[in-house]
């Protein structure tokens, strides 16, 4: 087994799993520090572990919800933790976002009594994708507790928040999303995983100047950096792990390495196997150069 | 339920049940009721949200699909399809199936009434959804089930002197050459309207001892002449129901010899054994 080999002096490489990226290592062996693999991946089929022989890993999960008001199970946390452990993940990053949430239902109080006439709570709405929370002193409030409630079952693992996309107005939010960070990270003793690609996302779609808000944000708490693709459809800036990242994304790359030595960089082209194997070769290779240059 | 907990149970809501958007746009009330704001919140882009989480939901069918799925990014269509499918199968109470085969046969069968086909660029969609479903569906990985041939029952049932094919078969009618689709969209800079729509005529076929399918450029009489062979029609029957008329059975007999040739159909009488 393989171990990624945390506080190495120098930011390591690597890709998001999926067919690009195994193909990628096949190729270029020497070119790749680790794979990042979801928990829901391993969770559905742990043969994949058996990459580990290979190249080391690092842990990504999309199942804590953190900034939710659901909390994941004990069940799901103690997966975490064990997958965590037995990769020995040099940190776990979690989405700064939730992915279950109550059921409408709840907030109808003539439904769902019990016999004893109890309110009997309805089945949360339980998501397949990350949804960013509301951006307010409230939901800072509750991230901070999850992450302490989390922190009991995830051990001592490091846990890393990574930055959403913002895709439209989230109702009652009073802070723009780089000072939703910038409280969060305040208030916790997690790292940041910083998506530039989210992080332009919200910018296009909030209409802020993206380098201005990078000197917004707790830079100098960046662990990890995630590039992926974006398109626009629909007048809206989406998330797009199948497209190669805009020039924009590389330009505040090269901003944020002027402040911080990230122990990890990690390119998400993982959602199509016909990801072009050249430009997945030639960015890699940008991003070490923009690395090596820094 | 706290404020914060009510906006996320909404978002929520909104995105896996995408029939309420409808519901709260056309009833804003209803939405207030649930204490927001209907000013505040962007139910398209609720909408077009919810296309996104079933388009990752769909990223497993990108192997089978690769065409399919450069062409929706390319034209910049994605969000907005699987936007319009979300809906549609929220409305249907319709929940994703779990095996791919069958959650490819569902996107299509929502695809075949949802696009304008009087649209160039839907048009190509139509074409290369149903060119790559068909080449799956022969391969190893689509359920067996599904490429079961039903049987005929309208000729007479003549087995020894019917022609039949050898292995599996699907025939597809399509508007573009796919060869020209895939030349368009992995260019540099593609551009859909170069592709140029005319009658094109596809037979997707395994042969019985091969994994892979093949595909074999038609012309309309040769597509007709397969959709007819069931293995029970004899070559004058077919020849009749092509039109009959001096010089068609000949016609049916050659075309019958060059598909024996490719080994994709057994003619009667035919000793060797394949």
């Amino acid at each position: 087994m393989r171990f990624f080999e945390a506080d190495s002096g120098r930011t390591q490489l690597g890709l998001a799993y999926g067919p690009s990226a195994l193909a990628y290592l096949d190729s270029h062996p020497g070119h790749l520090d680790y794979i990042e693999v979801p928990f829901e991946q391993l969770r559905h089929t742990p043969e994949v572990a058996a990459l580990q022989e290979r190249i080391p890993m690092i842990l990504h999960c999309a199942s804590v919800s953190v900034a939710g008001t659901v909390p994941p199970t004990r069940i799901t946390l103690e997966a975490i933790a064990g997958i965590a452990g037995r990769m020995r993940t040099p940190w776990i990053g979690e989405h700064l976002a939730f992915v279950s949430a109550e059921s409408l239902e709840d907030d109808r109080s003539d439904m769902h009594h019990n016999d004893a006439g109890h309110h009997d709570p309805a089945d949360p709405t339980q998501l397949t994708y990350t949804v960013c929370p509301q951006l307010s002193e409230a939901s800072v409030d509750r991230v901070v507790a999850n992450l302490v409630a989390a922190r009991a079952h995830l051990g001592a693992t490091p846990l890393l928040l990574e930055n959403s996309p913002q895709y439209f107005e989230i109702p009652g939010s009073t802070m723009p999303m780089s000072e939703f960070i910038a409280a969060v990270i305040d208030r916790c003793d997690a790292g940041l995983l910083l998506d530039l690609s989210h992080f332009l996302i919200t910018c296009i779609n909030t209409g802020a100047d993206p380098l201005r808000e990078l000197r917004k944000i707790p830079l100098h708490r960046v662990v990890e950096i995630h590039v992926s693709g974006l398109s626009v459809q629909s007048g809206i800036a989406w998330d797009d792990h199948a497209a190669p990242a805009p020039p924009l994304v590389f330009e505040m790359l090269q901003h944020v390495l002027r402040d911080v030595r990230p122990q990890a960089l990690t390119v998400e082209y993982n959602w199509s196997p016909a990801f072009p194997q050249p430009i997945l070769h030639q960015h890699m290779q940008r991003v070490r150069q923009l690395l090596d240059a820094a | 339920m706290s404020d914060l907990a009510r906006v996320h149970a909404v978002l929520a809501s909104g995105v896996e049940h995408p029939r309420l958007l409808e519901q709260w746009r056309q009833q804003p009330e209803t939405l207030r009721e649930l204490g927001i704001e209907p000013d505040t919140l962007d139910l398209a882009a609720l909408g077009k949200f919810a296309g996104l989480s079933v388009k990752v939901r769909h990223n497993p069918l990108r192997p089978m699909m690769p065409l399919t799925f450069r062409l929706m990014s390319v034209a910049a269509i994605e969000i907005d399809i699987f936007a319009a499918y979300a809906a549609f199968r929220s409305r249907q109470g319709l929940r994703y199936a779990g095996a791919m085969p069958a959650r490819a046969r569902d996107l299509i069968e929502f695809l075949g009434g949802w696009l304008d086909l009087g649209d160039h660029t839907h048009a190509l969609l139509w074409d290369a959804i149903r060119y790559e479903d068909a080449v799956a569906r022969l391969g190893v990985w689509y359920e067996s089930s599904a490429r079961d041939v039903e049987p005929s029952d309208i000729d007479p049932v003549d087995v020894a002197s019917a022609p039949r094919v050898r292995g599996d078969i699907l025939l597809q009618e399509l508007q573009s050459d796919p060869r020209v689709l895939a030349d368009a969209l992995f260019a540099s800079v593609p551009d859909l309207d170069q592709v140029p729509l005319q009658p094109q005529y596809r037979c997707f076929w395994r042969a019985p001892d091969g994994d892979d399918a093949a595909v074999v450029v038609l012309d309309a009489f040769g597509y007709y002449l397969l959709s007819l062979l069931d293995g029970r029609r004899a070559i004058a029957v077919l020849a009749l129901r092509l039109g009959g008329g001096p010089g068609m059975t000949g016609a049916v007999r050659d075309a019958l010899q060059t598909f024996a040739a490719l080994g994709l159909v057994e003619l009667p009488g035919s000793t060797e054994a394949r």
